[in-house]
């Protein structure tokens, strides 16, 4: 669903490492060298399983990173570096320009405030010439915008009022409302049910066709990406080893980890036991214990001995706009 | 940060890591040690109390703490530190039959009412709540008067009173344990309430119980020496830390006040570590404790 | 052939309990009359969302909860007629396969002592169980060196495994799985659904396969029934109910699921359901789903009746064309 993007780079993500420093064992690498672009009004897709380090990407881009982290590498947003900037500035950021979705709802909300004081609050911390009523009122129209019936009423409500789908729609307008230019949602439907996450993605998709805000939207599921995303990025232990165009990822899947992810889908268009569903072997390890190489090639059919164990792969080519880190890809000319 | 605490390495054996993290815990070892030290100069008083008990020399008087006396000696010229290890005997044995019957009842009924819930749940509630408002010194005072007060019914009041601590907690943990799937698990593979409990609530409840029996101890030592010091508890000529306690204290604002001093020392050392080893229990036993923790380190 | 499993008129209502002396005002329906046949050796699907009463259901089979009305017959035994001693003996033949591997696993049981439990329980293999336990582990595809180790110390494919395994460890004719991969990653979850599906060939498993998760109930059932607040709405075999799904509610359901196929994604049209489930202390005359169907007329105030064209049942007053 490719909606008003432009090619001018909003968010890029040059080399980013997060190194922990464990109290007990060793420190380790939880993202290394990840590099990553989303440009304006378009969506970037994160994929990858629990573990791969896909939330602690967005919690590096946001500045929220735990305190035994240490970041290096380049995140530039709008044009300025945020690793090193100042806390004040961050804020400032935050919020208005960078905003993110909460996965959990129900704790992501206030319970003793109501909903239209809270989306209220999120406006005024970074508008307060806004009278009460001019808040009061846009509260209502953002409350609107994401879909909730009766705005004029709910605003006044509890969260606990509300239902699962109406809180993640009530964060949706908490986070949208100062117009960012990039929102990050980390699993906003995961906890939902499928019709509500209908829903929460409709409603997503109408917010950023109405105001051209890119969104990074960080999931599990492949089939959320390929409906909503314009480019897909797969995190496999602290690395994106394929990032590209969907199509592309989807139907010139070039890292056997994705083609392996791909295959392990039972799929809602495929007859009742067709064939069995493709198995990975093993699992997916820690940053902690990456293994030498290839972090993928301890699972990998067509690991080469002597290459995929002991090098780390470079990023190549697989095609335009699509990259892979795998030693087996061959570099496509560029075009 | 889900991603955060999977990266955390996984113990790679529970009671290796148990015995690691306990023995982490500086003053829990010191507490353990300084225990076991008491335990052993107490029960081997016969042979480690430098003169035998009960030996009075009335030609010697009560002198200060000495070379030959290292607590000094009492009014009838016993040595005074083989008296205090003789106490000791039964003030820790007291204690401890003290902790240990009052956690097995509070266990019981915890697990009881907190596994069968309903009348039964709010029968022994009511009676718990019933002990939390009377006055416990008082009833104490008062079932030793009737009971006599050798040391077999001051364990018995004791216990009677102690237990309703643990069977509080107790109760809470397995009313939450009661709601966890492996107990559902069980009853589908065909377990009855009986060896449910046995096999999967006791195990664990390993922590709080532990932990419990031995801050009951640090309890019971007090006040074991609180009711002998008001006359309640052990009576002479059986000696107990309390009681020596009591003895002495008529000799405030004389020259023999370390006679005081002495027993108090010995109960505050007991109890000081009696809890400490508790804490290094309660830390040790909680698997999120320790190793691997994100928090409290700063960037350098 | 006859029904391994029959379930009839189940019903199930919790009482909600209001006021000042916790006095009963209302009863939830959590299940409300819902019938199933189960045969030897295939899947039931049972899928709906949140609150619709699924769970319940499979709770109701192992008899963790006791149904309110209706009949569960083993072979044609109604269970709830047994004596104490019968009881414990036709569980073996029903097992159940818990959602989160981790919450259904003792975490202070090694994995040996987790399995020999239901052999000792039910004297099963006497004097051989540590033979019987290196079956099922190979049997589920665990190595043996995982016997010794804690439930914390596996990863959350092999507890699946081990659930697995103690449900297989009586030898039972019907597995009850209630979630059983929702809580996996995908790449583990397709090595859990193969082993289910090898299991049942060899074993001549049935098995209720309760979840949310329309793409895998399409991967693994033989016939898929769908629940909506408490009731069952419509009832087919699989791919018929994939390709031609007749209840509303269905097929909003079917359209709401993404697959990972971004050219279909951008063809499909998508039915978005207005509103939310309406709560079931306060359920509405007649059809329940009324209130959100872009169908729903006058007729819609009585209650549908499930009823079969084709053996394909449905309750609707206006069911989409076969």
């Amino acid at each position: 669903m490719t909606h008003n993007s432009t090619n001018e780079t909003l968010l890029e993500v040059n080399d980013l490492s997060v190194f922990f420093h464990m109290r007990e064992g060793e420190d380790f690498f939880a993202i290394r060298n990840l590099s990553l672009s989303i440009a304006r009004g378009e969506s970037l897709g994160v994929v990858g399983e629990s573990g791969s380090g896909k939330s602690l990407t967005s919690a590096a881009i946001m500045g929220l990173l735990p305190a035994n982290a240490e970041v290096s590498g380049s995140i530039r947003f709008l044009g300025q570096e945020l690793i090193g900037a100042k806390e004040s500035d961050l804020r400032e950021l935050r919020g208005k320009r960078l905003a993110v979705i909460a996965q959990d709802a129900l704790t992501a909300l206030n319970p003793v405030h109501t909903v239209g004081k809270q989306i209220a609050e999120a406006i005024s911390v970074h508008d307060n010439n806004l009278s009460k009523s001019e808040l009061r009122s846009r509260a209502v129209d953002l409350l609107d915008l994401v879909g909730i019936s009766q705005p004029e009423t709910r605003v006044d409500n509890f969260p606990h009022e509300f239902s699962g789908g109406m809180r993640q729609r009530a964060l949706i307008a908490m986070s949208v409302a100062n117009e960012p230019d990039l929102i990050i949602a980390d699993e906003p439907t995961t906890a939902l049910d499928v019709t509500v996450q209908a829903q929460i993605l409709d409603v997503l998709n109408r917010i950023q066709d109405r105001t051209s805000s890119s969104l990074l939207l960080i999931t599990h599921d492949l089939g959320v990406i390929a409906g909503f995303a314009d480019r897909v990025a797969v995190m496999y232990s602290g690395d994106v080893i394929e990032e590209g165009g969907v199509d592309s990822v989807f139907y010139e899947t070039a890292h056997p980890y994705t083609r392996g992810l791909l295959g392990s889908l039972p799929r809602l268009d495929a007859r009742n036991r067709s064939e069995p569903l493709y198995r990975i072997p093993g699992f997916q390890p820690s940053p902690a214990q990456r293994p030498e190489g290839c972090s993928f090639h301890p699972r990998c059919s067509i690991a080469v001995a002597g290459k995929c164990d002991t090098e780390i792969p470079i990023v190549h080519r697989a095609g335009p706009e699509h990259v892979a880190r795998c030693h087996l890809v061959k570099d496509q000319e560029a075009n | 940060m889900a991603e955060v605490t999977a990266v955390a390495k996984l113990p790679s054996n529970g009671r290796s890591k148990f015995l690691q993290r306990f023995i982490r815990h500086r003053l829990a070892l010191l507490g353990g040690l300084t225990l076991l030290f008491l335990f052993i100069a107490c029960f081997g008083a016969p042979i480690f109390a430098p003169f035998p008990k009960n030996q009075q020399d009335l030609l010697l008087g009560p002198v200060p703490p000495s070379f030959e006396h290292l607590l000094g000696t009492d009014d009838l010229g016993r040595d005074y530190l083989t008296e205090i290890l003789y106490a000791g005997q039964v003030s820790l044995l007291l204690a401890l039959s003290v902790a240990l019957v009052s956690t097995a009842i509070g266990v019981l009924v915890g697990v009881l009412a907190g596994y069968k819930g309903g009348w039964v749940d709010n029968l022994f509630m009511r009676i718990t709540d019933l002990f939390l408002v009377v006055p416990a010194i008082a009833l104490l005072a008062l079932a030793l008067q009737g009971l006599g007060r050798s040391p077999f019914s001051i364990v018995l009041v004791l216990s009677l009173i102690g237990w309703t601590y643990i069977a509080r907690v107790v109760r809470g943990q397995v009313l939450s344990l009661r709601e966890r799937e492996f107990i559902e698990a069980a009853r589908v593979i065909g377990a009855n309430d009986r060896q449910i409990i046995w096999k999967h609530v006791l195990p664990n409840l390993g922590g709080v119980i532990a932990v419990n029996v031995a801050l009951a101890v640090a309890s019971a030592i007090i006040i074991e020496s609180t009711l002998s010091f008001l006359g309640f508890g052990v009576q002479p000529p059986q000696t107990s830390w309390g009681n020596m306690l009591s003895q002495a204290s008529g000799l405030i604002g004389t020259s023999k006040v370390y006679l005081l001093y002495f027993p108090g020392l010995f109960i505050l050392i007991a109890v000081l570590a009696v809890n400490f080893v508790g804490d290094g229990l309660r830390d040790a036993l909680d698997p999120r404790s320790g190793s691997g923790s994100m928090q409290g380190r700063k960037r350098k | 052939m006859s029904p391994v499993l029959e379930v009839r008129d189940l019903v199930k209502e919790y009482p909600v309990r209001g006021g000042l002396l916790r006095r009963e005002t209302n009863t939830v329906k959590a299940v409300n009359g819902i019938s199933l046949t189960l045969e030897r050796g295939k899947t039931l699907g049972l899928v709906g969302e949140t609150g619709c009463g699924k769970s319940t259901v499979g709770r109701c089979l192992v008899n963790l909860v006791t149904p309110t009305s209706g009949a569960v017959l083993l072979d044609g035994q109604d269970l709830s007629k047994l004596t104490a001693k019968e009881l414990r003996a036709a569980r073996r033949r029903i097992q159940l396969v818990f959602q989160d591997p981790y919450a259904s696993l003792d975490p202070r049981q090694s994995i040996a002592s987790i399995l020999v439990e239901p052999l000792q329980l039910h004297k099963l293999a006497q004097g051989q169980e540590s033979q019987r336990i290196s079956e099922l582990a190979e049997l589920v595809g665990l190595s043996q060196s995982v016997l010794e180790q804690y439930p914390h110390e596996l990863s959350g494919g092999q507890r699946q495994r081990v659930g697995i395994a103690r449900a297989l460890a009586l030898e039972p004719e019907i597995i009850v799985l209630d979630e059983p991969v929702s809580a996996l990653d995908v790449s583990v979850q397709a090595g859990v659904l193969n082993l289910l599906d090898e299991l049942q060939v060899r074993l001549n498993l049935a098995y209720v396969f309760i979840a949310h998760d329309l793409s895998v109930v399409r991967h693994i059932s033989h016939e898929v029934a769908v629940m909506y607040l408490g009731r069952i709405v419509e009832q087919v075999t699989t791919d018929k109910l994939y390709e031609n799904p007749l209840h509303p509610y269905t097929k909003a359901l079917i359209s709401a699921v993404p697959v990972p196929d971004p050219r279909i994604e951008r063809s499909r049209q998508r039915i978005l359901l207005e509103g939310d489930l309406p709560s079931p202390l306060n359920l509405p005359a007649g059809c329940s789903f009324k209130s959100r169907c872009w169908k729903s007329t006058e007729l819609c105030d009585t209650l549908p009746s499930l009823n079969a064209q084709d053996e394909h049942f449905v309750a609707c007053h206006h069911p989409e064309k076969a």
